[in-house]
């Protein structure tokens, strides 16, 4: 893909048609919702719909939410002390924070890549069946084969498949986020959010995850937050903007970059400030 | 790579691979709990251990607990009274000499007893309690000695019963024939017993004595021979009171304008030793009651307005410069509420009730601390006495009532004082900190001062960071920062291995190697140790104006490879020329041959008058040195080598030499890193107990010549606690020294770890 | 660049090298002490050549030299020596070693026929031999050839004698002791609480176990009359005749006559001997093994029961408890424990474990045994379970802060990966970050057990003897006794090197206890650095 080896300059960005299919519309809806970091509120009133099996793309300045949001969906910053919430998340019409839903379910159900790449200090199979083996799999022949399975689909199977036993952290730096994000669709989570994935990439490994993106929004749906605009509309059906916490628009990736409703949108995605 | 079979809408219901099971749930709840019962579980106990050491402590400064166990009617005219061993049945002596038993549980009569005299009557009684003699002076003069005994007898059932039973003695004529007996006194010496009487004979107090001698005969039976009478003291002319030390060895009359002689036996007689007034000061220098303290060395005298003093024998310097032992002040005790009626010691202890203005109080001579106060019961006291193991004590009151309190009073000698105050203890010459835990009798007075042992933790701990802290601190700023990091790689797992070294080893070399080795060649040892610094100066000094070129050869971070033949060299020379050193500054006349001799040990004994010890405070501080150094060291270290390189760049760059970015910058920048690793070096000398139990002589002096040892606390208790009984004053004092240990390093470690954080903030902002 | 002259001569360089200095006096106070007891402590199984040394008040002596110091008094600018003999042969001698004025010797020369006897008692002898009377009554003179051949075959057959006698007095005597104690202490509680049948039980027994002490007694002496009676005839130093039984020989050696081979072979028997025999005279000779053991048992117990409690409590600070200014203090206050002196932790040892606890034990389990065993305690009293709790105590801070130092390093992406993949918290601890932080504990392990092993204060306080009669492991149920006292190498260094009553003969196995701990603890020590130097390399590796 020629536009991946030379990234547009921030002026023009080539905005991929957004592809409609089936399902349900409002997948994950997000209602209402404020987050609070101890006294801090990050998060504000947001609200917003993200349709099954799309890309949806979160983008704004460093600070503005939009990774406090995406840890949300997972419910990833109980980690963190002293936190609350208000308002609800849904995940097809249940409360992510309902009482009777195991937050190991949750994350089960929707897998994450994160924006350093964290494999395991195992071998390469190790880390891919991890997400197995925590549910119970033992048996080897199921385990290899959603080992290839999950290497396929994450493109690098054909790369490390001599190498399954050797240990995660001698890959370099792209066929580690790819052996992440391998492990992350392993147990064929329904949703996978995506932190920076590539922030700390060179541009043929984005290249290379940008098209996984593409072929995986097939079986997933895709939350993914970006610090580049270009690659929010390339991978992305749809945007949203935050800044300052708050949601400021959310629409179709090619009505946001093309036509924004808001000025503080328009600004941003020209370059003006961020 | 349209997976067409995955097309429908997923089901609303969660598929089976999210769903969790049970077991994995049931083994996060459980484990959680486990490692949460766990962890509270250990940090708590690791609290513990402070709150049961401050837990054996408590009980040290608490006072007695006495209670009334009752009052057992006895006839009014009962002037004396004695007791079995727990105290289940009492007699009392009336005034005519009749002995009379009595059951303690319901008052019901055992046994009566009278005398047969003759036409002699009683006039005076004296009961011994502890040994169960009763003595009779009589109207002739006379003394009779009647003994009292219990035996137990056990029944089928096991039950215990007592016969108690009563044995009159021939009556000895000691007193001048056929005035009548005041008072009678005995005392068991060490060759022989003694009898003593009062008469009044014409006005005038007349005291006669004589000695019986016990020898064993053939076939076990005990031949008495009585001495002639002599007559005790024939100057007094007012006699208030007589105390006779149970060892029959002095004799301390209390006259009635308050002048107390004491007298000296010599074996044959009692001579004059001294005269003195208690009182002398106060408006009314009457005696009003005295009593000897159990050990017989003190006496506590209380005046009629209720002031007490304690005086005891010890060395005083003469007016011809000799020194004797003769009775003193040693004591100002606390004033009490009225005029002294009764001074009773307590057997085994240094405790003493005193009877005064309606109210019995409890005290610990020693410590002069107040144990327990009480309301007298009503009637003059007559006579009290304590039960020989302290649990218990009776006084007997003039209107025929037998009273008795239980004590409970386990630490009697421990007070605030005793452990950190001056005290003037028995036979010293002054007010002194003094640890003495144990001694061969009972009658000592145990010393349980800390002071001495805090003293000497503070003189070792200063001796080891006097040696440790130049070597560590310069070793960390060297390898900090000069060092090439590859020899830096193979220093510092050096360094740690020092700090593995087990204290035992240390302190055995210490003691037996390095002591006896050192002792002959300390000024040698001086001088190498000596020149070593201004060497390394020199030899600095002399590279930095050498031209450049040869400057060169010498790579930064290497120097030391070139010190190290410059440095011993050095050192072996001046090793050498120790000797000659000596005989220069060191030579005095030896005190046996009067030659003179060059012995540095010998100069510092004549010169400042200070002993000198081979395992000395020098040794214990050089040899502290290998704990001590690689925990300051490392902590230095890492504290230097973690100062941000953009600092260091910033001064070379502004044209400082390394040893000006060194001392300007990088050192004040980690100056709290490198003071918490101090701070951590002295809690760990502090704590050193192997090696100062092995290289000193752990005596508990106070002195700040190096060239003696000392006792540190941690000594002080490897040595004295598998000998102490648990639970005993001694035990306690112990683990009184173990907090301190406790506290004193929690407390450093902590101040150290505070600076540290502060230190690692300091770093977040750089 | 400064453009004045100074700039060629930096400042304060004498500063740089007096900081040198510092260095150079760690380093070599390090190796200089681990050299000296290298030295010292391999010497000791070493077999110099023995002199025979004319000294001109006309003694003659024969003995291995010890040591040579300084003359005390003599002028420190010209210092007369002195040199200390182990002329051995106590009881003729009255002392093992004797103190010469080097200046004295007259002569000094190596005669090939000195002998250096090791015995059971009295230490040993240096000696020339003159004859060999066999167990047949036969003489050989030192001049038969068929001496030395005779001479090794008698001392074999007398040591084998000699083992046999221990293994009948020490071992099977000891048994039939020990079980005449138990049957004793249970006919008095039978006794006392009236139980006819038990009573005659017992009296059996103990009657039985009396035949069987006497027999083996007459065995014993049996052994002892039957076996070997040879005995070697030969002349001291003053030219007295000493004649010793072989049973009385432990080992025989010709001093001045032993090739290299031969020393190096007589250095490993020596030492074999020091590691798997156990001590005789007082201490001062023979083996370490109760020591040995006593120090692994107590070491390897400590560390069961450290790891676990510090690693759960390390895994609750770091992963459970709630973060705050309460944690912080905490974690200051375990961090601290680790300053506490460990004196402290054997105060506490003795006044909790042992009294309270031990107490405890005591009053509930073994009523029986303190009625009718005048009071023996069992737990109550000092101990190898006392001491490893002690000690696990006190190097518990050692454990924690190792491994939360170990945890802490493990990358937070790491967690939120593994939870992020549904994996439970206890399975994210479990399968993620005790692997992973695996070679940190264990680093803190070794580092306990080396601190655990080379302290003697806390122990002295709570179980350690100078010497145990009986080993805390055997063949009798329940095989462990955790509530033995034992032996401890740091113990046996200081018992020695400061109670011994001879200090002289001690000296030569002090040095040697100490290289052995020592070599133990700073092999221990080694490994942790080691263990530590891979896992940073570890770390450095990935790419966080």
């Amino acid at each position: 893909m020629p536009e991946i080896m030379n990234p547009p300059s921030s002026s023009r960005i080539k905005v991929r048609p957004a592809t409609e299919r089936e399902g349900r519309k409002d997948y994950i809806s997000i209602r209402d919702y404020g987050f609070w970091y101890g006294q801090k509120k990050a998060l504000d009133a947001i609200s917003l719909d993200i349709p099954e099996r799309q890309v949806v793309a979160f983008i704004g300045p460093s600070g503005c939410g939009k990774s406090t949001l995406l840890r949300n969906l997972n419910r990833m910053n109980d980690l963190v002390d002293d936190v609350r919430h208000e308002g609800d998340i849904t995940i097809s019409g249940r409360s992510i924070y309902d009482a009777g839903l195991e937050v190991i379910s949750l994350r089960r159900r929707v897998g994450m890549v994160f924006q350093k790449s964290n494999p395991f200090p195992k071998s390469v199979f190790e880390n891919v069946v991890y997400a197995l083996r925590v549910v119970g799999v033992r048996d080897r022949a199921v385990l290899e084969e959603a080992c290839e399975t999950s290497l396929r689909k994450a493109a690098l199977w054909d790369e490390v498949k001599d190498r399954l036993d050797d240990s995660a952290l001698g890959l370099s730096g792209g066929q580690m986020q790819r052996l992440c994000i391998a492990r992350a669709i392993a147990n064929r989570p329904e949703i996978l959010l995506m932190d920076e994935p590539c922030s700390a990439l060179d541009p043929i490994a984005t290249g290379k995850i940008e098209e996984l993106i593409h072929e995986l929004k097939d079986q997933f749906t895709i939350v993914i937050v970006t610090h580049s605009m270009q690659q929010a509309a390339r991978v992305s059906d749809r945007t949203a903007f935050f800044y300052l916490g708050k949601q400021i628009e959310y629409d179709t990736t090619e009505k946001i970059f093309m036509n924004p409703s808001q000025a503080q949108t328009e600004a941003y995605i020209s370059g003006r400030f961020g | 790579m349209d997976m067409s079979d995955k097309k429908p809408a997923p089901a609303p219901a969660p598929e089976s691979r999210f769903t969790v099971s049970p077991m994995t749930l049931a083994a996060d709840r459980w484990m959680g709990r486990l490692i949460r019962i766990g962890g509270v579980g250990v940090v708590l106990a690791v609290f513990g251990m402070l709150a049961f050491l401050i837990y054996q402590v408590f009980p040290l400064f608490t006072g007695a607990k006495v209670a009334p166990v009752g009052a057992l009617s006895v006839p009014a005219a009962a002037v004396a009274f004695g007791e079995d061993e727990y105290g289940d049945f009492p007699f009392v002596v009336q005034s005519d000499g009749k002995v009379i038993f009595q059951r303690a549980k319901d008052g019901s009569k055992l046994l009566e007893w009278s005398p047969t005299l003759g036409d002699r009557r009683v006039t005076a009684v004296r009961s011994y309690p502890r040994s169960g003699l009763v003595f009779f002076g009589l109207s002739d003069g006379s003394v009779q000695e009647i003994r009292i005994a219990y035996r137990s007898t056990f029944d089928a059932a096991g039950k215990r019963a007592v016969e108690p039973s009563v044995t009159a003695l021939e009556p000895i004529a000691i007193g001048k024939p056929g005035l009548p007996c005041v008072d009678v006194w005995n005392a068991k010496g060490a060759q022989s017993r003694l009898l003593l009487v009062r008469q009044e004979s014409a006005g005038k107090p007349l005291l006669t004595a004589v000695r019986l001698t016990e020898r064993k005969g053939l076939g076990g039976k005990a031949k008495v021979t009585v001495s002639a009478p002599f007559v005790v003291a024939a100057e007094v002319n007012s006699v208030e009171q007589v105390l006779l030390p149970s060892t029959a060895e002095s004799l301390i009359i209390v006259g009635k304008s308050g002048e107390v002689r004491t007298y000296a036996d010599d074996g044959t007689a009692f001579t004059f030793l001294q005269s003195f007034v208690p009182f002398k000061d106060s408006k009314d220098t009457a005696v009003a009651s005295s009593g000897l303290i159990f050990g017989n060395v003190s006496v506590v005298f209380v005046s009629r307005a209720g002031e007490q003093q304690v005086w005891s024998m010890y060395p005083q310097l003469q007016p011809d410069g000799k020194s004797l032992r003769r009775w003193g002040k040693i004591h100002d005790g606390e004033v009490l509420a009225g005029a002294g009626e009764g001074v009773y010691a307590a057997e085994g202890n240094k405790c003493y009730i005193a009877v005064a203005g309606g109210k019995l109080q409890l005290r610990n001579m020693t410590t002069g601390t107040l144990r327990w106060e009480g309301d007298a019961p009503a009637g003059t006291i007559r006579q009290v006495a304590f039960a020989g193991n302290y649990d218990r004590f009776t006084a007997l009151s003039a209107d025929g009532k037998l009273h008795r309190w239980s004590i409970v009073d386990h630490h009697p000698e421990s007070s605030w004082d005793a452990f950190f105050g001056k005290i003037w203890y028995e036979g010293a010459s002054g007010p002194d900190y003094t640890w003495q835990s144990s001694a061969g009798s009972d009658e000592f007075e145990a010393k349980y001062s800390l002071i001495p042992l805090l003293y000497g933790t503070a003189k070792g701990t200063i001796f080891a960071l006097l040696f440790a802290l130049p070597i560590a601190l310069t070793a960390a700023i060297y390898v900090s920062q000069f060092l090439r990091p590859e020899y830096r790689n193979v220093v510092k797992p050096v360094m740690e291995i020092m700090a593995s070294l087990p204290s035992v080893v240390l302190g055995f070399l210490a003691g037996l190697w390095l002591a006896p080795l050192v002792d002959p060649r300390l000024i040698s040892l001086f001088c190498a140790v000596g020149i070593l610094a201004p060497a390394a100066l020199f030899a600095g000094f002399l590279w930095s104006v050498l031209p450049q070129p040869v400057r060169r050869q010498v790579k930064p971070g290497m120097e030391f490879l070139w010190l190290l033949p410059f440095l011993a060299l050095c050192a072996y020379f001046a090793w050498q020329a120790g000797p000659a050193v000596e005989a220069a500054f060191f030579t005095v006349k030896d005190t046996a041959s009067g030659l003179p001799i060059a012995d540095f040990r010998e100069w510092w004994r004549q010169t400042t008058g200070e002993t000198y010890d081979s395992r000395n405070s020098l040794v214990v501080g050089f040899v502290m040195g290998f704990a001590v150094i690689p925990i300051v060291f490392t902590i230095a270290e890492d504290s230097l080598s973690n100062v941000p390189n953009s600092l260091i760049s910033g001064s070379l760059a502004l044209g400082a030499s390394r040893w000006q970015t060194v001392w300007s910058v990088v050192v004040p920048t980690a100056i709290s890193g490198i003071v918490s690793g101090v701070m951590i070096g002295f809690g760990r000398a502090i704590g050193e107990t192997m090696i100062v139990v092995m290289a000193t002589g752990n005596t508990a002096v106070m002195e700040a010549n190096p060239f003696s040892g000392m006792r540190t606390l941690s000594a002080n208790i490897a040595v004295e606690l598998p000998e102490a009984a648990a639970g005993h004053t001694h035990y306690r004092a112990l683990f009184l020294g173990a907090c301190c240990l406790f506290l004193l390093t929690f407390v450093i470690n902590t101040l150290a770890e505070i600076l540290r954080q502060r230190l690692r903030e300091r770093y977040k902002v750089v | 660049m400064d453009k004045s002259s100074d700039s060629s001569t930096p400042r304060g360089e004498g500063w740089v090298w007096f900081t040198g200095l510092g260095l150079i006096i760690g380093l070599g106070m390090v190796i200089g002490l681990l050299s000296l007891v290298v030295m010292n402590g391999v010497t000791v199984f070493w077999a110099p050549k023995v002199p025979v040394a004319l000294v001109d008040d006309g003694r003659t002596i024969i003995g291995q030299l010890a040591q040579r110091r300084i003359r005390a008094g003599s002028p420190a600018d010209h210092p007369r020596y002195e040199l200390q003999y182990q002329v051995g042969l106590r009881e003729l001698n009255g002392n093992s070693y004797l103190w010469v004025d080097e200046a004295k010797i007259k002569s000094e020369s190596f005669p090939a026929d000195v002998l250096g006897l090791e015995r059971v008692e009295n230490g040993p002898a240096f000696v020339r031999p003159l004859s060999l009377r066999k167990s047949d009554g036969k003489l050989i003179a030192i001049t038969d050839s068929a001496f030395e051949p005779a001479f090794q075959a008698e001392v074999a057959a007398a040591s084998a004698v000699r083992e046999k006698l221990v293994e009948i007095t020490r071992h099977r005597i000891g048994d039939v002791n020990e079980e005449m104690d138990k049957a004793r202490v249970a006919l008095r509680r039978a006794e006392d609480l009236k139980l006819a049948a038990e009573i005659a039980d017992r009296r059996r027994q103990i009657a039985g176990l009396e035949v069987r002490f006497a027999s083996l007694q007459a065995e014993a002496k049996k052994v002892v009359e039957g076996g070997a009676v040879a005995s070697l005839v030969s002349k001291d130093a003053a030219g007295r005749e000493v004649v010793v039984p072989l049973t009385q020989v432990i080992r025989a050696w010709f001093p001045n006559r032993l090739d290299t081979w031969g020393r190096v072979q007589l250095f490993f028997s020596r030492l074999g001997e020091f590691i798997f025999d156990e001590p005789r005279e007082a201490n001062t000779e023979g083996g370490l093994m109760p020591a040995i053991f006593g120090t692994l048992v107590m070491t390897v117990f400590m560390s069961l029961m450290v790891t676990p409690f510090g690693v759960i409590t390390a895994i609750y600070l770091r992963e459970y408890a709630q973060n705050g200014p309460v944690l912080r203090i905490v974690r200051i206050s375990v961090n601290n424990l680790a300053g506490v002196p460990s004196i402290v932790f054997g105060v506490f040892g003795l006044g909790f474990f042992v009294y309270v606890l031990g107490g405890s034990i005591d009053q509930l389990f073994f009523a029986d045994q303190l009625k009718y065993n005048n009071n023996t305690p069992v737990f109550g009293t000092g101990g190898l379970l006392w001491c490893s709790l002690t000690l696990a105590l006190m190097t518990l801070p050692v454990v924690i802060v190792a491994t939360e130092e170990a945890l802490a390093a493990v990358p937070r992406g790491m967690r939120e990966a593994s939870l992020a993949t549904g994996a439970s918290k206890w399975q994210t601890i479990r399968d993620i970050l005790l692997p992973a932080s695996a070679p940190g504990i264990l680093t803190g392990v070794i580092l306990a057990m080396a601190r655990g092993a080379g302290e003697v204060a806390p122990l002295m306080l709570v179980g350690v003897v100078k010497l145990a009669p009986t080993l805390p492991f055997d063949g009798s149920a329940p095989f462990l006794h955790m509530d033995r006292k034992f032996m401890h190498l740091g113990f046996h260094v200081y018992d020695l090197g400061f109670q011994s009553p001879d200090s002289d003969a001690a000296r030569p196995m002090v040095f040697a206890t100490t290289l052995l701990l020592i070599v133990l603890v700073v092999c221990l020590n080694i490994g942790a650095i080691w263990i530590r130097n891979r896992l940073r390399a570890r770390f450095k590796g990935a790419s966080f």
